[in-house]
């Protein structure tokens, strides 16, 4: 009989707020405390435990000294790398906590005649054999996926922990991670401890076993927050077994539960979007809650930056509520959509919008219209763009360009 | 712009110290406050000035003057900037700068050398001497704390400076300047159009006007009428004393003719007397002239024909004569010119200097014959190596000895002292008894040697002696030679000279035989020409007597036609005689036309004053009516010139008009689409710099309307504050780079290879650091000046300039060994 967790994607130091900075951190204490609690036998992560390989120490201080208070407990952490934690330098704090003890990372192997042959880690309490398969940036690791092969004794329970997304499981692309081939992942295991994928996926898979995603144990990326706030769920799971899995169960992380409001802003004006922001913040209940407010579509006027950002920031914090995140990414407005820059030559561009100009004039004049009207409109526009010289006295500046007008307009010819 | 060097003096925490800047990246590295920005605003000083900064700044404190010298090169060219500055009344100001240019020195204002480098660096921005160079500041250093001050402002304060650095400003200039062109435009409408005003009241004096003028017209026609009436009447009368005057004429000519006829008749009897005499006369002269002419009979013995012939035949001979005679003659030519060569010839055929030579060969003969030397064996060159080695031998031969001595007189006091004198040790004298006898014999033996040597020395040397005597003997014996040949050759010029003479001798006689011919030819000469004088005479006697004989037949014709004109003189008389008889009854005709023709001319004079009468009034009355043209014309003018002016108010509405309906909306549009155009430049530099400084891909950046930098994950802004802070660094120093690289593709059409960046890295993280090499390779700047206060920094450059502060004073350190 044995028991343990299975956490994936952590992503220790990921987000700029301190708030969800904080909450993330909380979620993994509460996490170990959880598995402490249910009394596991041992911790598998699967990848991603950081957000980068080297991330801000005094954030996550409290984080490792929890994983220390489990390990000197004798609850054993496995792990692997994951596409943050590894850093092709090497140097990463993920191979700093394998080298002080606190993390045992699950990857073995010996190649053989091409091959890679993955060696176990036998849990000593529970007999376990736990295979591990790190993961590189960009599925890196699918090369080395194809030359693996494992021989594991067929009367022990069998773990395969990995980091990487297989194809034809997730129903959620968000990344448009690459993937590898299901044909890649040795069959026969009791436990596939699946990580990378931020979705909870469980399913038995012929020949292969119970493949298990629980998706991030918080939430590393605003996509993320956004699934909770339409009613997603973030966690882990704990798994009992004896010569099989016994039951597996999740454990749902209640520690944020964002709320998340849209706004189409297509037609709008700035004071618009914001007089609506405002009323439906308002109506909303906000006491410790996270809001995300994202405003999307074609305003009809003005500039996005006149959605005043800060203001709504102010009256979100005045409601008690725990923070507030806003997305304008997908803001734009016509005003500038139709700015329409065809040429990248400042001259060219004047030349263009006095043809526009000149070809709405209703004017009979014919200085005035056709290529007789943009001459005088550039010469006039070189003449007048020129600021009074500081030596220059304001009636000398005057009667040099109305004597320079007088020459751009042809006035002498029409006496 | 390329840097090469900044000195400094009395500037700031500097005393003085001098920096060599190399192409490529180049780090000033030292502690915060160590004077490292001081150099950077050295540079910006000596190209700028002051701008609106306080000398004092700059200057050391308790220092009365302080300069800064900065050497650049710009397309080949290199420049050296001096500004100084100097302390006075408590105050600083700025000195005269110097500007050198490929090493020509120039001095200016701190104005003038402001707008120069301006000039040299093609910055084209507004002189403004308040300010230093936007386009420097944006496009080449933006100085750490004037970054954080765009960063940091607040969205309408941050797009004001960047309209100015893109120079989006010029717009607004432009729109604002329009208000003293619409001014104009409208200024001018409403004075055409008040100078327009009151055409219908001018067009209503002109009906007034064309009313008077037909009044006038209608008088001007009653009298016209009258006027013409007259006319005819005066031109019926002029015709009849027209008439009256053909007659008079007429009658008047036949009196005339009368008179005429009278005279000739005159005339016509006085030559038919003239005429009888002349006849008389001329028949007297004939009878005379017949007499003489009979005695010439004789003469007609001789032909003119036969004469002429003869005298042709003598003048042929003649010619002949004097044809060889020239021939001859040409020969005392030739004549002249043979004496003349044979005195010359004579004059050159020199005996006394052959003389001179025989006895000078003569001479030298004898004078060899005493001297008489062998030719020595060796050359001089051997004998001098020879004489060298042998003192060479020599030298080394008295060393010898000279060893050989010490060692006697060594030997000599062991025996005498018993102790040796090189080492102060006792010696056993018996035991350099032999010693110092094998010494002895030694010694003799290299003295003998070196007799040998001197006495071969001296051998040489007289050979030597017998070399510059031979070489004197050798030198007389090629004189000598060159003598006798010198004499050779003048017999045998001489004798060629003598036969020439001979020759000339015979060709002379030969010619003077020829001329003896000539005198010959000349008697023979003479006879011809006297007897072709007589033939001329007794030619000219046959043309006289010839002449006479027509003379004597002209005189007869003569006669002859003479008698005739006698006879029709006559008749003429008898003629005139009858024609005087008919026109002498036209006298009294005359008196009765002219009383008519008084009559008529008193009537005509009378209608003559009735005419000019009216032909007054009709004057008056078409003076007045031009009057009145005249004042129409000028109110039409008038008229005229008020439409032009409402056309020309129209005109300048027009443009006035087209300023706010065209110009003005074109101008706004114009300045949000090069804004847009701007910024998305701008932003497109922005995100590229932010994703290579920036390795995470939930991460973007991007620049928005206000130019406000926005980082956003999964589409969510990060708020600056919650930046860590290598992303804070990588914004700014992306915001500094884009910023840079916008202004140099606005300002500098993209022509500039110096960057100055200062703290660039300030709050990077060591992975960033190693990045910036790429960044700082893709500014595509062929110098790069950083300044930091990170020492890792300087293991990315080529270049390390490190600054260092002691006591309040900067230094420089390991400048310029690069």
């Amino acid at each position: 009989m044995g028991r343990f967790s299975h956490i994936s994607d952590v992503h220790l130091g990921a987000f700029n707020d301190p708030y969800l900075r904080k909450r993330n951190i909380d979620s993994f204490i509460w996490a170990l405390e959880k598995s402490l609690e249910e009394n596991v036998d041992f911790i598998i992560i699967s990848g991603d435990l950081f957000n980068t390989p080297i991330p801000d120490v005094p954030q996550i201080t409290n984080a490792i000294k929890k994983m220390r208070e489990i390990v000197e407990r004798d609850i054993r952490i496995y792990a692997i790398y994951g596409s943050h934690d590894y850093s092709v330098t090497g140097s990463s704090i993920y191979s700093i906590l394998v080298a002080a003890g606190i993390i045992s990372d699950l990857h073995r192997s010996r190649e053989d005649n091409g091959k890679i042959v993955l060696e176990p880690v036998v849990d000593d309490k529970t007999g376990a054999y736990i295979y591990g398969m790190y993961a590189r940036k960009g599925a890196m690791e699918s090369e080395i996926f194809e030359k693996i092969t494992i021989n594991p004794p067929s009367d022990v329970f069998k773990i395969f922990a990995f980091h990487s997304a297989i194809s034809g499981i997730s129903k959620d692309m968000q990344f448009n991670m690459p993937e590898i081939p299901i044909s890649y992942i040795p069959k026969n295991m009791d436990y596939y401890a699946g990580g990378h994928i931020h979705e909870r996926i469980e399913m038995d898979l012929p020949e292969y076993g119970k493949m298990v995603y629980p998706g991030p144990l918080f939430a590393s990326t605003f996509v993320d927050l956004e699934k909770i706030a339409k009613g997603g769920s973030c966690g882990f799971y704990i798994v009992d077994f004896s010569k099989g899995i016994n039951k597996i169960e999740f454990i749902e992380n209640e520690i944020i539960r964002p709320e998340l409001v849209e706004i189409n802003a297509n037609g709008k004006i700035p004071e618009e979007i914001m007089r609506e922001a405002i009323s439906r913040i308002e109506a909303l209940q906000l006491d410790g809650r996270y809001l995300l407010l994202k405003i999307w579509g074609e305003l009809s006027s003005g500039r996005t930056s006149e959605v005043d950002r800060k203001k709504l920031i102010e009256i979100v914090k005045k409601k008690n509520a725990a923070g507030i995140n806003i997305n304008v990414s997908q803001l734009t407005s016509r005003e500038f959509k139709g700015i329409e820059i065809t040429n990248r030559n400042q001259g060219n561009i004047e030349l263009e919008i006095f043809e526009k100009f000149l070809k709405q004039y209703g004017g009979k004049n014919e200085s005035l219209i056709g290529e007789r009207g943009k001459n005088i409109a550039i010469s006039l526009l070189n003449l007048l763009r020129i600021e009074k010289n500081d030596n220059e006295s304001g009636p000398d500046f005057k009667n040099k360009i109305i004597n320079a007008t007088g020459k751009i307009i042809g006035e002498e010819e029409w006496k | 712009m390329i840097i090469r060097s900044v000195e400094l003096k009395n500037i700031r925490s500097y005393r003085e110290g001098i920096i060599e800047f190399p192409r490529g990246r180049v780090v000033l590295l030292g502690d915060i406050g160590a004077g490292k920005s001081t150099i950077l605003m050295s540079i910006e000083f000596a190209l700028f000035g002051l701008g609106d900064q306080d000398g004092s700044s700059l200057l050391r404190v308790n220092e009365n003057s302080g300069h800064v010298i900065l050497e650049m090169e710009i397309d080949n060219r290199i420049y050296k900037i001096k500004r100084a500055l100097k302390r006075k009344n408590g105050r600083v100001t700025q000195d005269k700068v110097i500007i050198e240019e490929n090493g020509r020195a120039e001095s200016f204002t701190p104005t003038e050398a402001k707008a120069y480098i301006m000039k040299i660096l093609n910055y084209n921005e507004p002189l403004n001497p308040r300010a230093r160079s936007t386009i420097f500041r944006y496009a080449i250093y933006t100085p750490q704390e004037e970054m954080k001050k765009i960063l940091n402002a607040n969205p309408e304060e941050r797009k004001k400076t960047i309209r100015k650095a893109f120079r989006i400003e010029d717009y607004s200039i432009a729109r604002e300047n329009s208000k003293i062109v619409i001014d104009y435009l409208k200024e001018k409408h409403d004075y055409y159009s008040g100078k327009g005003v009151g055409i219908e009241e001018i067009k209503g004096e002109i009906e007034q006007i064309d009313k008077e003028i037909y009044e006038i017209d209608k008088e001007i026609g009653n009298e016209l009428e009258i006027f013409n009436k007259l006319n005819i009447e005066i031109n019926e009368l002029n015709v009849k004393i027209e008439r009256i005057n053909e007659e008079m004429k007429e009658i008047s000519e036949k009196i005339g003719r009368l008179t005429l006829r009278k005279k000739d008749l005159d005339e016509l009897n006085s030559q038919y007397e003239d005429l009888n005499k002349e006849i008389e006369k001329a028949e007297k002269d004939l009878k005379k002239l017949y007499e003489g002419h009979e005695k010439n009979l004789i003469i007609r013995e001789y032909r003119k024909d036969e004469i002429d012939n003869e005298l042709n035949e003598i003048d042929k001979k003649i010619r002949e004569l004097n044809e060889k005679r020239g021939e001859l003659k040409s020969y005392e030519g030739s004549l002249r010119e043979i004496r003349k060569n044979k005195e010359e010839l004579k004059k050159k055929i020199d005996i006394n200097y052959i003389k001179k030579l025989e006895s000078e060969v003569e001479n030298l003969r004898s004078e060899i014959l005493k001297i008489s030397i062998n030719k020595p064996e060796k050359s001089k060159e051997e004998l001098d190596r020879m004489e060298k080695e042998i003192e060479k031998e020599i030298r080394s031969m008295i060393k010898k000895s000279e060893n050989i001595n010490s060692k006697i007189s060594d030997y000599e006091a062991i025996l005498k002292n018993g102790i040796c004198p090189t080492c102060d040790r006792e010696a056993k004298p018996e035991d350099f008894i032999s010693r110092l006898e094998n010494k002895r014999m030694e010694k003799l033996s290299i003295d003998k040697k070196l007799e040998e040597l001197e006495k071969r020395k001296d051998e040489i040397k007289k050979e030597k002696e017998n070399i510059s005597n031979y070489e004197i003997y050798a030198a007389k014996l090629d004189i000598l030679q060159a003598k006798e040949n010198e004499l050779k050759e003048k017999r045998q010029d001489m004798v060629e000279k003598e036969e020439k003479l001979k020759e000339y001798q015979g060709m002379e006689e030969e010619i003077e035989e020829k001329l003896r011919e000539i005198s010959l030819i000349e008697n023979n000469l003479r006879l011809m020409e006297s007897k072709k004088e007589e033939l001329r005479k007794i030619r000219l006697k046959i043309e006289e007597y010839e002449k006479e004989e027509n003379k004597i037949e002209l005189m007869k014709r003569e006669i002859e036609s003479k008698k005739k004109e006698l006879e029709k003189t006559f008749a003429r008389i008898e003629s005139i005689k009858k024609e005087i008889m008919d026109l002498e009854q036209y006298e009294n005709m005359m008196e009765k036309k002219k009383s008519e023709h008084d009559e008529l001319k008193d009537n005509k004079e009378k209608m003559d004053k009735e005419r000019e009468r009216i032909n007054n009034n009709i004057i008056t009355l078409n003076t007045r009516k031009n009057e009145k043209i005249k004042l129409k014309e000028s109110k039409l003018n008038e008229i005229r010139e008020k439409e032009r002016s409402l056309r020309l108010a129209q005109r300048y509405m027009e443009y006035y008009n087209w300023i706010i309906e065209v110009f003005l909306p074109a101008l706004e549009s114009i300045e949000k689409t090069i804004l847009e155009m701007r910024r998305m430049e701008f932003n497109e530099s922005f995100q590229r710099w932010f994703y290579m400084l920036v390795d995470d891909p939930t991460k973007t950046a991007r620049i928005d309307e206000d130019f406000t930098p926005i980082v956003e994950q999964d589409g969510y802004v990060q708020e600056m504050e919650y930046l860590s802070g290598g992303e804070r660094s990588a914004v700014a120093l992306s915001y500094r780079l884009s910023l840079n690289s916008v202004v140099r593709e606005v300002s500098l059409n993209d022509g500039e290879n110096l960057l100055i960046l200062d703290e660039p890295t300030d709050g990077f993280s060591s992975e960033q650091i190693q990045r910036f090499p790429e960044i700082l390779n893709q500014t595509r700047s062929d110098q790069v000046i950083i300044v930091s206060h990170e020492a890792d920094i300087s293991r990315l450059a080529d270049y390390t300039i490190r600054i260092r502060k002691d006591n309040g004073v900067s230094y420089i350190i390991n400048s310029g060994n690069f």
